[in-house]
């Protein structure tokens, strides 16, 4: 297939899917190619914070700065992604008090607005808080969902007339003379062959922005920092809870609707593909952050994942958190000498929105466009802030008076209750294709059973649905449970080893899917 | 007052050391927190699916396979049991049912292999009476039948499924239909133990068959979810075959398992008949001991705790499912007698990457370690509790779900715990 395009988008993570929308609402015709789903790389595995700046304000002043900007902006364009929680940063007696003072200071210094509180005040405000806190202060963090976010984006960019093709891979970037022309892709799905051309291209792969441009000969230096992340069954805290010390291993939990993320580790690491979650990354989490919030050493962990950091490499480093968290625009045409390329690297879900602007400016600036910018007021298409987590607001869309359906108001996830409705609109509306979209749509299987029930009736509607090609019906459920495994074997013990020993018993047990294709040839 | 017998744990290898310790005329009683896998079973009786740790299934024939594992795998609960007592322990498997219409069948020495719910197929030994049919789904023309309204069951899924693998060998004549019913009370949702027992009843059945006699179109066979009534399993089964004009099984599908409360509940009734006192419902929480005898043990409930007291125990309180053992952060223990489990040597070596890789996890295959008596031993094998014999899924040593000899296992070494405690 042949197609065309004003500007090719490499990546549909958060800055990728920024970058479309940005170009979109510009007048310029976009289109997005993404190697795997949406929000798959660092996006999805990011822990949802909406910085207030404080994590970087002692550190790196420019980054913290970005932030806070930035956290205003997307309460105001994207509500329905932005809890606002609020955050702390609390300090324990190991810590003292001498780094909250420069904390405050450079806070007032940004203008990130912030309360100190007494022990005793954000105990009141906290009440998990461990009793031996020594002081906290109050700043404006929030939790945001990356999911939702990328998909308002892709969507807004669509309503466009923008083109989003996810499970589409680059295979080489179209060069003629010194000027990008285009990209060659796959689609492994279909084996279809697609050649796009356009005026310009830009590379927002993330972690993988090295591989885009080394089909073309080009290199970007980045380095891969690892970060895991625990999820608990519960929300643990009401608020972000920071630990008030430089950053490091284990210092933050986030809320995030009915669950909790408890972060993160940062382990520099080679290469981007089986990352795997260490049992000793495991401990040193729950052990960092039970000292703040005590609860967490007996909290019962439903999940663990692990991410990619890309950190642009300017000069060698020891310490991953001292590569700045900020971003870079790289005009190949500058560096390389080769024209119709960006790429852009580095800096954080938070501020995706500033790094689309950026690299949108540069590209529009090459090809004579004056639109301006208007992200940062034009709102994300779903403006309607949700109810998170209240238990009324789950309830209701299952109270009995309101059902008009049996069938279609009865619940398939019940960890979450996710409705048979829910799914088939995420299916019909949403054009969720497999199991992996309609979890990131809709919250079924992230529950304590995470997918044991609801994975099987999902694929049962999808094939009622007529969405199902049966050659891959036992491979798709085995897919997403090997996918789920490697989130949780590694952190699986107590109560959730039970649930996990049942998920078994399940799918090898009763539906020997672990011998399919043996079965006893001669019986039948 | 105080029993012969007091066996910890109401699954199916608790349940099975009730009937042969009640059978020997042993006073006997149940103390059960739970029903164990009941639940969860698939509704056959698996005797060895798989030789473990390979893929081949044991086609050519059970018992050469099982007297290789007892040759090689000593430390297996088979190989402790031992195929003579292998054996005992289905014949005594089969008096359960006495008289009942609902039964087990098979055929000797070999296994039947039935479809799922997921549309896979998957080996059994002893399968119920009401699932026997699903063995011809791939050469007869069949329908299955889902209900709207049950979750639990999506004839189409496993239609489809059923249809690539039956493609392989040729033609084969499979429809999937969902039909719509409801209840007196008008209620169209339903789970399976209410459709189970909506399904008890005439009136009900009769809907059912009218519609399925609308959709037929020539099929002889015709499968359901495994929900063919809770009480009355083999009338259902024989009253819808009537009603449609069509052989009719049932295939398993999610849990809760319907055959599995019927075993439980049949189980119930013998033991009760047979003077076995059952308490359900509550966890005994530990043990006294003296001079390598245990003598009582204490049963935690809301009124406090409760001491019983008996000559013998038998300890089939379930695998890490059934919560026989429990996974610590970083090590498996048995919480009731603090028995030594052989287990991975770190945290590490519980897993393997895959879910379903080539390999057993090694954690499936934690459990106490015995002698070839069954009775608990340390690590220089001596015996620790000459009185209390462990059966089921806590021995470990083998994979249930991996090698489908879970159930096996359970009757086996259920039987033979008490053979022991008899020889003593």
């Amino acid at each position: 297939m042949k197609a065309e395009a004003d500007v090719i988008v490499i990546g549909g993570g958060s800055t990728g899917t920024g970058i479309v929308r940005d170009l979109a609402l510009r007048g310029v015709n976009p289109l997005l190619v993404e190697k795997n789903d949406l929000a798959a790389g660092a996006t999805g595995a990011c822990q949802g914070l909406l910085h207030s700046g404080g994590r970087y304000v002692v550190s790196d002043r420019q980054s913290a700065r970005e932030c806070y900007s930035e956290n205003r902006i997307l309460r105001k364009i994207a509500p329905s992604c932005v809890e606002e929680t609020d955050g702390l940063f609390v300090s324990l007696p190991d810590d003292g008090l001498e780094y909250q003072q420069q904390f405050v200071r450079a806070c007032e210094a940004i203008g990130i607005p912030f309360d100190v509180l007494s022990p005793e005040k954000a105990i009141a405000l906290e009440p998990n808080l461990s009793r031996g806190v020594i002081g906290a202060v109050r700043v404006p963090d929030a939790s945001i969902n990356p999911f939702t976010l990328v998909f308002e984006n892709a969507k807004a960019a669509a309503n466009l007339g923008g083109t989003i093709m996810p499970h589409t891979r680059v295979t080489e970037l179209i060069v003629q003379g010194e000027r990008v022309k285009g990209v060659r892709a796959i689609r492994p799905q279909t084996g279809e062959i697609l050649e796009v051309y356009s005026e310009f291209v830009i590379n927002a792969a993330g972690a993988w922005a090295g591989e885009v441009v080394q089909t073309v000969g080009l290199s970007i230096p980045l380095l891969y920092a690892k970060g895991s992340i625990l999820i608990t069954s519960r929300r643990p805290t009401e608020r972000v809870v920071n630990r008030c010390r430089p950053p490091s291993d284990g210092d933050i939990v986030v809320p995030n609707e009915t669950t909790g993320l408890i972060g993160t580790t940062s382990i520099q690491v080679e290469g981007l593909d089986h990352l795997t979650i260490e049992p000793r990354e495991v401990e040193l989490l729950l052990d960092e952050t039970a000292q703040m919030v005590p609860g967490l050493s007996s909290a019962r962990i439903i999940r663990a994942f692990a991410g990619v950091r890309p950190l642009f490499q300017q000069f060698e480093v020891k310490d991953d958190r001292q590569v700045g968290r900020g971003f870079v625009v790289i005009d190949h045409d500058q560096r390389d000498g080769l024209m119709g390329l960006a790429s852009i690297v580095g800096g954080k879900m938070a501020t995706y929105r500033l790094m689309a602007e950026k690299v949108v400016d540069l590209v529009c600036e090459k090809l004579g466009i004056t639109a301006e910018c208007t992200t940062d007021r034009e709102p994300l298409p779903s403006s309607q802030k949700r109810g998170f987590i209240s238990l009324a607001e789950r309830l209701k869309k299952i109270d009995p008076g309101k059902r008009r359906d049996p069938e279609k108001d009865s619940i398939i996830c019940e960890c979450e209750l996710v409705t048979r409705r829910e799914i088939e609109e995420a299916i019909m509306v949403e054009g969720a294709s497999d199991l992996n979209d309609i979890r990131i749509q809709t919250r079924m299987g992230t529950g304590p059973c995470q997918g044991a029930f609801c994975v099987y009736k999902a694929l049962g509607i999808l094939a009622e649905m007529g969405k199902l090609d049966g050659s891959l019906n036992s491979e798709m459920l085995k897919n997403f449970l090997e996918r789920r495994w490697r989130g949780i074997h590694p952190i699986v013990a107590g109560d959730q080893l039970k649930e996990e020993q049942l998920t078994q018993e399940i799918y090898a047990g009763v539906f020997n899917l672990d011998k399919e294709g043996l079965e006893a040839k001669d019986n039948v | 007052m105080k029993y012969d017998v007091i066996v910890i744990g109401a699954g199916l290898s608790g349940l099975m050391a009730a009937k042969e310790a009640a059978d020997n005329g042993m006073k006997t009683m149940i103390l059960g927190k739970g029903m164990g896998l009941m639940h969860v079973l698939s509704g056959g009786i698996d005797l060895l699916g798989y030789y473990p740790g390979e893929d081949m299934t044991t086609q050519n024939g059970i018992h050469p396979a099982l007297i290789k594992l007892i040759q090689n795998e000593p430390d297996h609960p088979y190989a402790r049991v031992g195929m003579e007592d292998i054996k005992g322990a289905l014949r005594s498997f089969s008096e359960v049912f006495g008289p009942e219409a609902y039964h087990y069948t098979g055929t000797p020495g070999r296994n039947t292999t039935l479809p799922t719910g997921v549309g896979t197929l998957r080996p059994s030994y002893l399968v119920p009476s009401t699932m026997i049919g699903g063995k011809d789904i791939l050469s007869r023309p069949t329908l299955l039948i889902g209900f709207h309204g049950f979750g639990s069951f999506y004839s189409v899924y496993a239609a489809k499924n059923l249809m690539r693998l039956g493609n392989r060998r040729g033609d084969i004549r499979l429809r999937s239909e969902d039909i719509e019913v409801s209840d007196i009370a008008g209620r169209s949702i339903f789970k399976a133990a209410s459709l189970a027992s909506q399904l008890d009843e005439e009136s009900f059945r009769e809907r059912v068959a009218a519609r399925i006699r609308m959709a037929l179109n020539g099929e002889d066979l015709v499968g359901f979810p495994a929900v063919l009534g809770l009480r009355e399993a083999a009338n259902v089964k024989m009253d819808l075959e009537a009603r449609i004009g069509a052989q009719v099984f049932e295939l398993s599908v999610l849990p809760p398992s319907i055959p599995g409360m019927r075993l439980f509940e049949i189980f119930k009734r013998r033991l009760q008949a047979g003077g076995v006192r059952m308490i359900l419902g509550f966890e005994v929480i530990s043990a006294m001991r003296k001079n390598r005898y245990c003598h009582c043990v204490v049963l935690k409930t809301p009124s406090g705790e409760r001491r019983y007291e008996a000559d013998s125990f038998v300890l089939a309180t379930g695998g890490l499912f059934g919560g026989g053992l429990r996974a610590e952060r970083d090590r498996i223990v048995e919480p009731i007698f603090q028995l030594p489990v052989a287990q991975p040597k770190s945290r590490k070596a519980w897993f393997h990457d895959e879910l379903f890789g080539p390999r057993s996890h090694p954690i499936n295959r934690a459990g106490i370690r015995t002698d070839t008596r069954l009775n608990p031993i340390d690590e220089n094998r001596r015996v620790i509790l000459q009185n209390l014999f462990v059966a089921g899924s806590i021995l470990g040593h083998h994979d249930p779900t991996r090698e489908k000899s879970g159930t096996g296992v359970m009757i086996a070494t259920g039987f033979k715990a008490v053979r022991n405690l008899l020889e003593k």
